[in-house]
């Protein structure tokens, strides 16, 4: 079974950079507003590379995005700059949780948490049907 | 119920004991009339008094019962039963003191593979309810002592930090002196003066602290690893350690999901290791290792782990880093090292920095070099193997196939043209500790990882 992420998950990645952008972006005007116009170059800089990356950084991180289960083991690789491969065992697995955010319920995404003795690990920003049909595939296995 | 032995009343009193040290303080210090001063020791053993009473009160209700494990009762105001059952305990810890060997009491401390961090239960008993909680199963197999000459070498290297302090002692006393030497004889201003009479002294004491911090550090490790014997008993390991507070600890094997050998540099001069455990619910209290082997040669490491793990499986590091990723691992500790010609370059006093400088940069490379020339990553049907250094140590880990609880591989953008790529695993373990083995091919890696998972 293979999982990708979902086309709300370029949604929820471009509300979050540009929440963090236009906060950044603010904060560095603010304080330019309070000390010195020197910093207005770096306000600048924050905004246009906010606007960069909200429209560059999320079709790569869904483009190499994916999970796949194949009843021995989940597999995820994900990673634009840093590329992380994943591989959980299945009979490692001792509890997985289903949960999303108010920003993931709105673009109908869900991150799955494995949770194992020696932690958890996270696949984020699956699309709600496939977020199901992987919690599916596991409860089966736990079964 | 059997009451628990009087050292349960001793330990839990002794912090309200201290109370009885404010009117001493008080006569001594307060400058008062003297009605003011009875009246106030009054108040303060008065309260002294009364918290000993409701200790008192309390371990007079407390109780514990054997019986097919601990049954523990306590508390006054909260009253708890606390059982655990035999079957459930990952590891049984018995502690003696020497208050307690002349009062013929034990301090037993019980783990299980539970989610609190402290024991599941702690309780002081007379020495021969101990010894029937401890009882051994299995008939006693061949014993693993620790030699002297190699616990004396763990001790003097206790930690890299305890090294790191003596070679630092000098160089401060040296820069003390040059200090003294330099400022007052060039310059006469307030500032130098008081420089030049007050650094040199304050150098010298920082130095002697570390010396004292050093031969504390040594002290401890040795008392702690002196009479160090381990064996096999049935299904658990029976672990005796310590010169004066001697301690009974029985592992559960079962429970064994990693064993771990550990060298530092200096360590490694002698060839020797120190063996570590991981298992679920063992030495859960702050700073507690749980160490089977403290220091052995790798000829009498094998012969002690068949002693006391036998056919625990264990597999060869297949894919190990390639030699030009060795520039790589180097270049931080490189950068480090040469940044101590800055103050060589500045002189006088700095020369001593640059000296400590470049032998903690020296250090540090040479634990790289070592470290990236051991590196591995192995697997196979049964276990999986990882070698590798972190800080100022290296890691030999081996742990059975089933243990591995995820494989993660991280490929940075420069790993990605070299074609190489960071393993790191994680097991279960009380602090959850990630192993990282760096650089190393990606195709083999991911042919071994693959095989975790798959086999």
């Amino acid at each position: 079974m293979r999982f990708f992420a979902g086309k709300g998950a370029k949604k929820v990645i471009t509300v979050w950079i540009s929440a963090l952008g236009i906060a950044a972006t603010a904060l560095v005007s603010a304080l330019a507003g309070l000390t010195t116009p020197r910093l207005l170059p770096l306000a600048f800089v924050f905004g246009a590379a906010t606007v960069a990356a909200a429209f560059w950084y999320p079709a790569r991180y869904v483009g190499r995005f994916r999970v796949s289960f194949d009843g021995r083991a989940v597999r995820a690789v994900s990673g634009v700059f840093v590329k992380k491969e994943l591989f959980v065992p299945a009979d490692a697995i001792r509890a997985f949780e289903v949960c999303s955010t108010p920003a993931q319920r709105l673009f109908g995404c869900r991150t799955i948490v494995i949770r194992f003795a020696g932690g958890a690990a996270f696949l984020p920003l699956l699309s709600k049907e496939q977020a199901e049909q992987l919690a599916d595939a596991l409860e089966e296995l736990e079964e | 119920m059997q009451r628990p032995h009087p050292l349960h009343l001793y330990y839990d009193i002794k912090i309200w004991l201290l109370l009885l040290l404010l009117p001493v303080l008080r006569a001594v210090f307060y400058s008062g009339d003297t009605v003011s001063v009875i009246l106030s020791s009054i108040r303060d053993v008065a309260l002294a008094a009364a918290l000993t009473a409701y200790s008192a009160v309390k371990w007079r209700k407390s109780g514990f019962l054997l019986k097919n494990g601990l049954i523990i009762s306590r508390g006054l105001i909260i009253r708890r039963l606390i059982r655990v059952a035999a079957k459930h305990a990952a590891s049984i810890e018995t502690e003696r003191s020497p208050l307690m060997w002349l009062a013929g009491g034990r301090r037993v401390r019980i783990n299980t593979a539970g989610l609190k961090r402290r024991a599941d239960a702690t309780v002081y008993m007379p020495a021969g309810a101990a010894e029937l909680l401890t009882e051994s199963g299995g008939g006693s197999a061949r014993r693993v002592y620790s030699r002297v000459l190699p616990v004396l070498a763990l001790s003097a290297s206790s930690s890299n930090a305890a090294i790191g302090f003596l070679t630092l002692a000098p160089a401060l006393r040296q820069a003390g002196q040059i200090i003294g030497r330099e400022v007052s004889g060039e310059v006469y201003g307030l500032l130098n003066r008081i420089v030049s009479l007050g650094l040199p002294p304050l150098l010298n004491a920082i130095a002697n602290l570390l010396v004292l911090g050093w031969c504390f550090s040594f002290a401890r490790t040795f008392a702690r690893a002196a009479g160090f014997a381990a064996s096999r008993e049935g299904a658990r390991i029976h672990v005796v350690s310590g010169l004066l507070n001697v301690r009974d600890t029985y592992i559960d094997c079962a429970r064994i999901t990693a064993v771990e050998l550990r060298q530092t540099l200096f360590m490694r001069l002698f060839g020797l290791y120190t063996v570590t455990i991981t298992a679920a619910g063992c030495r859960r209290e702050k700073g507690a290792r749980p160490v089977i082997i403290p220091a052995a040669r790798r000829g009498e490491l094998r012969d002690a782990l068949d002693t006391l793990l036998p056919g625990y499986p264990a597999c060869a590091a297949a894919a190990r880093p390639p030699l030009k990723a060795l520039a790589g691992r180097a270049f931080a500790p490189l950068l480090l090292t040469a940044g101590s010609l800055i103050p060589l370059y500045a002189g006088g006093v700095w020369r001593t920095f640059a000296a400590v400088w470049f032998a903690a940069g020296g250090w540090w490379l040479v634990i790289r070099i070592i470290g990236s020339r051991r590196a591995g990553f192995g697997a196979d049907s049964d276990a999986v193997t990882v070698r590798y250094s972190a800080g100022l140590a290296l890691y030999e880990l081996h742990l059975p196939r089933q243990a591995v609880d995820l494989v993660r591989i991280i490929r940075f953008p420069w790993q990605r043209r070299s074609g190489t790529c960071t393993v790191e695993i994680r097991c279960f373990g009380e602090k959850g500790k990630r192993h990282r083995v760096p650089s190393l091919p990606y195709n083999r890696a991911k042919e071994l990882v693959e095989r975790v998972c798959n086999e």
